[in-house]
């Protein structure tokens, strides 16, 4: 294969010494974006796993999609996410700003909304368990409980990292690497509103369609 | 929430107690001696030779991406030998239990190994070989590999570097600790289901298994996103997409199968510890779970995986080929997209994996083209390597060799893999040893383009060449090991005999199994010649030192371009690129050997005991788990996160190593003295070798407060 | 490594944030999550047209978000990011679609018996 050499070899560059600092937001943010994209992979096989055991056999008997979907709720909790998400949107545009204390009410929405989710959720379950509707009673249950709680798994890890953030922009200051860790928490509150859309379309408003 | 399982539990020890440790089997035994001696040994020589300090200021808290990346080969060479005993051990007992009047010993009916410890081994042997041998393996030549051929400094991420390192080792360590205490799975490397699920086997096995490669699963993970930031983001200027060297696609394209594919893994084994764990029923066979289901998104990762660990070997492939052609490599332009390609469609070939489960004809038939065209990419790559050799000035050097014993495999695994795609020939090879033989022949020639690779950059990481006489012999004994093994083993696949059986009802297949066993014992002969490589080049280290940069006359890229071994900083400007060989196109224009004129000061990460920190952590989470210590998987998940959390409360403000300093050591390489004031204490350096350690100056480098 | 030379809230990817369409996007979401779930609980529909609607509406809500709120587009700052969605959107759909096309015969090929006239998916 013949190279394309365009430059002259006797008069070419050899050496770049002022090529020596890469942009290290850039960098952190795009690393960060493929790790939540592999979590998407997890993501995706639990909805595999889901779609699969959404059958009248996996049920084993037991309850249905019918029993233990409750669309309405699920709503006013994407509601509160929804709200999470765009507080957090707030925080940026403070940080775009480079106001630390927009910033931190931001921050404080997100975390105060997305607690508020995780109420709704974890009060909506907790009928369900008293009903005797929990993880080990079937295959549909346990592929049910595994896909919802995985995003309110997310959350929870949301809500802490929030927390530490809060911390580091009143302690640290707005530093590139409180900058660079700001930029994927933002990217990880949005992916997890990503994971609860399809949570929110495919398991809540098609259970609701079909039913048992 | 927490299932019920045989046997008693104390909430301290959770199930361990003292007679989990098998010291009553003869062979376990005498195993925990030798390694418990082997182990003794190797602390004493490091105290006798005062290598503690520097063991740990250069190697264990080392972010040096050619540090880790040596310490990922050596993990994996030494898995590699973990799990060769395993393949020793299955033949032998296959050589003995012939016929039901063979003789039984240890207690076993036949041969010397009983059905259960029997399916320990051929487990751990595909769990070791696939996930803890060749994949370390291939990581650790990506880390050290890549950012020299596209001039970085280092990685994009060095800290998540080590960590990805340590976790591999956390999860080795899982592996290795269930030889003594306790026992490993018997279901398989893929874990058959429902075998795996708790009533059927309520043993630690399984939980030891399925722990050790979800964090071996998310190691990878991270180490592939490490690959790809590092080469979309850190190429040095001039450096296009055109210009990259093969391999480094390959890595590219090996790193987006891992990225995407090994999270499913982890997804579909938590599934399974979920049904160990918490009673869940996703799959058992009962209450609604679907065990095919474990089948499936086993596969979804599996046969990605057996991609990601091809393609760096044929990048390997496509840098020993052209360097010992003394040619460019023919078709670079497809040799990338193939590369690529071959990535892509690993995505939808997997349901060949078992084609007999029962999907229907439409399901099958889609499966099997896109399994047969995975040969289009992988034809256009042995074609283009056959186009290099042509009219070349073939050097038959040690790397070569393996090389080219590469390419006959690849032609073999490939054909018989065209075979397998085929459902109607599949129906009837199905969990035959005719499948055994594909796919060792197939991982085979990975083993030989890492040892191909091993032998061609060992000079450039370590300052001298590998022993050339017990290279060649130990690559002429693997060759026929590798041909009278696995070609009696396709000959028994096409008679019939099924894969993992303990005994072997029919005598008449004696004759093969002893050709097979002929064939291990050539690689055991094989083996010793490699440590004795090994050995032999350590000690002759001073004549077989190099002083040039490429030491091989006739490479071609940029990590030819630095010396040899590489300095810590790697190189001491960057290098500008101007074509597609950099190194080979300097040195054809005569402009090879020159040097900067100007230094700067070069800032690097300092280094760090944290990522070993985390890593004994998780492999205290992972033992735990393994024996349902509930307090101390608790204790550890706290830990990890704690310190998590306080590593980003303390940025790496990293350390300036002056431009002077960078002129002295340049100087002192080009003036060919013992580059060993190129070591940077706690700055990386250049891989360390016995002798280089007592010589090296102090250095003023700051050391981690 | 760093930022130099200016603050690092004046780095491009802290520029993207925008007000205004932030709070559009999020209209837009709650019309696309309400809209279906007030069609689903007052039955608008056949099954079959409510799964349309519901897959559109979460087809469009997906773009609504990745180009309003991380910002995926193909500028020089988030290319890269939009270029790793875009690889990696067909491979959610394989693992998705192809797990599911396996699995619609299934049942009914493995002859389980109670299950030979199972219908595909759904009750």
């Amino acid at each position: 294969m013949s190279q394309e050499v365009s430059v002259n070899p006797a008069t070419a560059v050899l050496w770049d010494p002022s090529h020596s600092e890469h942009d290290m937001i850039t960098t952190r943010t795009l690393g960060f974006w493929l790790y939540l994209l592999s979590d998407a992979m997890i993501v995706s096989s639990l909805f595999a796993s889901y779609l699969v055991l959404d059958h009248r056999i996996n049920t084993a008997g037991g309850p249905g999609p019918r029993d233990v979907i409750h669309p309405v709720t699920a709503f006013w909790g994407t509601v509160l996410l929804f709200s999470a998400i765009l507080a957090y949107g707030a925080a940026m545009v403070g940080l775009k700003r480079g106001d630390r204390r927009i910033v931190l009410a931001g921050l404080g929405g997100a975390l105060l909304l997305g607690g508020g989710f995780l109420l709704v959720e974890g009060r909506d379950f907790a009928q369900l368990a008293l009903q005797g509707m929990v993880p080990e009673r079937s295959g549909y249950l346990s592929a049910f409980y595994a896909l919802v709680l995985y995003h309110g798994a997310h959350l929870v890890f949301g809500l802490l990292w929030i927390v530490v953030m809060m911390v580091q922009v009143v302690h640290i200051g707005l530093t590139p690497h409180v900058v660079y860790r700001l930029l994927n928490l933002k990217l990880f509150w949005f992916f997890q509103g990503f994971i609860w859309i399809y949570v929110f379309s495919f398991v809540y408003l098609a259970g609701a369609v079909h039913g048992h | 929430m927490l299932v019920s399982y045989p046997g008693p539990w104390t909430p301290f020890f959770g199930r361990l107690d003292a007679q989990q440790i098998p010291l009553q089997n003869p062979i376990l035994f005498w195993t925990f001696v030798l390694v418990s001696l082997g182990g003794v040994a190797v602390l004493a020589a490091i105290t006798y030779l005062r290598a503690w300090g520097s063991l740990w200021r250069e190697w264990l808290t080392s972010v040096d991406h050619k540090k880790i990346g040596v310490m990922y080969c050596l993990l994996g060479i030494v898995m590699l030998f973990r799990g060769f005993i395993d393949g020793v051990m299955m033949r032998t007992q296959q050589a003995m239990a012939v016929g039901p009047r063979s003789p039984g010993y240890m207690g076993a009916l036949h041969g010397y190994l009983p059905p259960y410890h029997f399916g320990q081994i051929y487990s751990a042997h595909g769990t070791i070989m696939i996930l803890f041998a060749i994949t370390p393996i291939l990581v650790g030549l990506m880390n050290i590999i890549v950012p020299l051929q596209i001039g970085a400094r280092d990685m994009a991420y060095p800290y998540l570097n080590a960590v990805s390192f340590w976790l591999t080792a956390a999860a080795t360590g899982l592996v290795m600790i269930s030889l003594f205490v306790g026992d490993f799975s018997h279901a398989g490397w893929v874990g058959l289901s429902p075998l795996t699920e708790l009533a059927y086997s309520p043993g630690v096995g399984v939980d030891y298994w399925s722990w050790a490669v979800q964090i071996g699963s998310i190691a990878t993970t991270l180490a592939s996103i490490n690959i790809i930031v590092t080469i979309i983001k850190m190429r040095a200027p001039g450096m296009t997409w055109t210009k990259m060297p093969i391999f480094c696609w390959t890595a590219l394209s090996t790193s987006v199968v891992g990225l995407s594919s090994f999270p499913v893994f982890t997804a579909a084994v938590a599934l399974l510890s979920l049904d160990r764990y918490a009673g869940t029923h996703f799959f058992t066979p009962g209450l609604g779970g679907n065990l095919m289901l474990y089948t499936d998104l086993f596969w979804i990762w599996g046969h990605p995986e057996v991609y990601y660990v091809i393609l760096p070997a044929f990048g390997i492939l496509s840098e020993i080929i052209p360097t010992f052609s003394e040619k460019p490599l023919f078709g670079y332009i497809t040799m990338a997209v193939a590369s690529i390609a071959i990535g892509g469609v690993s995505w939808s070939v997997w349901l060949h994996h078992f084609f007999t489960m029962g999907a229907g004809p439409g399901v099958n038939a889609f499966f099997s083209i896109a399994s047969m065209l995975v040969g289009i990419p992988t034809g256009v790559k042995v074609f283009n390597w056959a186009f290099t050799l042509y009219r070349g000035r073939v050097r038959f050097d040690v790397p070569m060799l393996w090389a080219l014993a590469a390419l006959v495999l690849l032609l073999i695994g490939g054909l018989t893999g065209m075979m397998l795609a085929m459902p109607a020939i599949n129906y009837t090879v199905h969990n035959s040893v005719f499948v055994v033989a594909h796919f060792h022949t197939m991982l085979n020639v990975v083993g030989f383009a890492c040892f191909g690779a091993i032998n061609y950059w060992f000079p450039k990481v370590f300052g001298f060449r590998l022993d050339e006489r017990t290279g060649k012999r130990a690559f002429w004994f693997f060759s026929a090991g590798t041909f009278v093994l696995f070609g009696s083993m396709y000959a028994l696949g096409f008679m019939g005999m099924p894969r993992r059986i303990d005994y072997i009802p029919f005598p008449s297949w004696r004759p093969l199994l002893i050709a097979e066993e002929v064939g291990i014992v050539l690689f055991v002969i094989a083996s010793y010649y490699m440590i004795k490589q090994l050995v032999v080049s350590i000690r002759d280290r001073v004549q077989n030192r190099v002083t040039s940069s490429d030491v091989w006359g006739t490479a071609r890229s940029l990590e030819w371009l630095t010396h040899s071994p590489v300095p810590f900083y790697n190189f001491a400007v960057q290098p500008h690129i101007n074509a597609r060989d950099e190194w080979a196109w300097r040195r054809e224009h005569g402009r090879g050997a020159e040097s900067p004129e100007h230094y700067e000061d070069i800032h690097l990460p300092i280094n760090t005991p944290l990522p070993l920190i985390l890593g004994a952590w998780t492999f205290a989470l992972g033992f735990s788990l393994v024996w349902r210590m509930y307090w101390l998987a608790a204790l550890s998940l706290i830990a990890i996160v704690v310190l998590v959390i306080a590593r980003s409360f303390q940025d790496d403000p990293g350390h300036t190593v002056p431009g002077a300093r960078i002129r002295e050591i340049e100087a002192s390489y080009r003036n060919g003295l013992e580059p060993a004031g190129a070591a940077g204490d706690g700055a990386g350096g250049p891989v360390a070798y016995p002798g280089a350690v007592a010589s090296r100056p102090q250095d003023n480098v700051p050391a981690r407060p | 490594m760093v930022t130099k030379g200016r603050d690092a809230w004046q780095h491009p990817q802290v520029q993207l944030a925008r007000g205004g369409q932030y709070v559009g996007a999020y209209i837009v979401s709650l019309l696309l999550t309400g809209g279906p779930l007030w069609l689903v609980v007052r039955h608008g529909g056949t099954p079959w047209r409510l799964m349309i609607i519901i897959v559109a509406c979460a087809a469009a809500l997906t773009l609504v978000q990745a180009y309003f709120w991380p910002r995926l587009d193909l500028s020089r700052t988030q290319r890269w990011m939009t270029a790793a969605l875009v690889l990696f959107i067909p491979l959610v759909v394989m693992t998705v679609g192809l797990t599911a096309w396996m699995f619609a015969t299934l049942y009914a090929r493995t002859m389980i018996p109670v299950l030979l006239h199972a219908p595909a998916f759904g009750y």
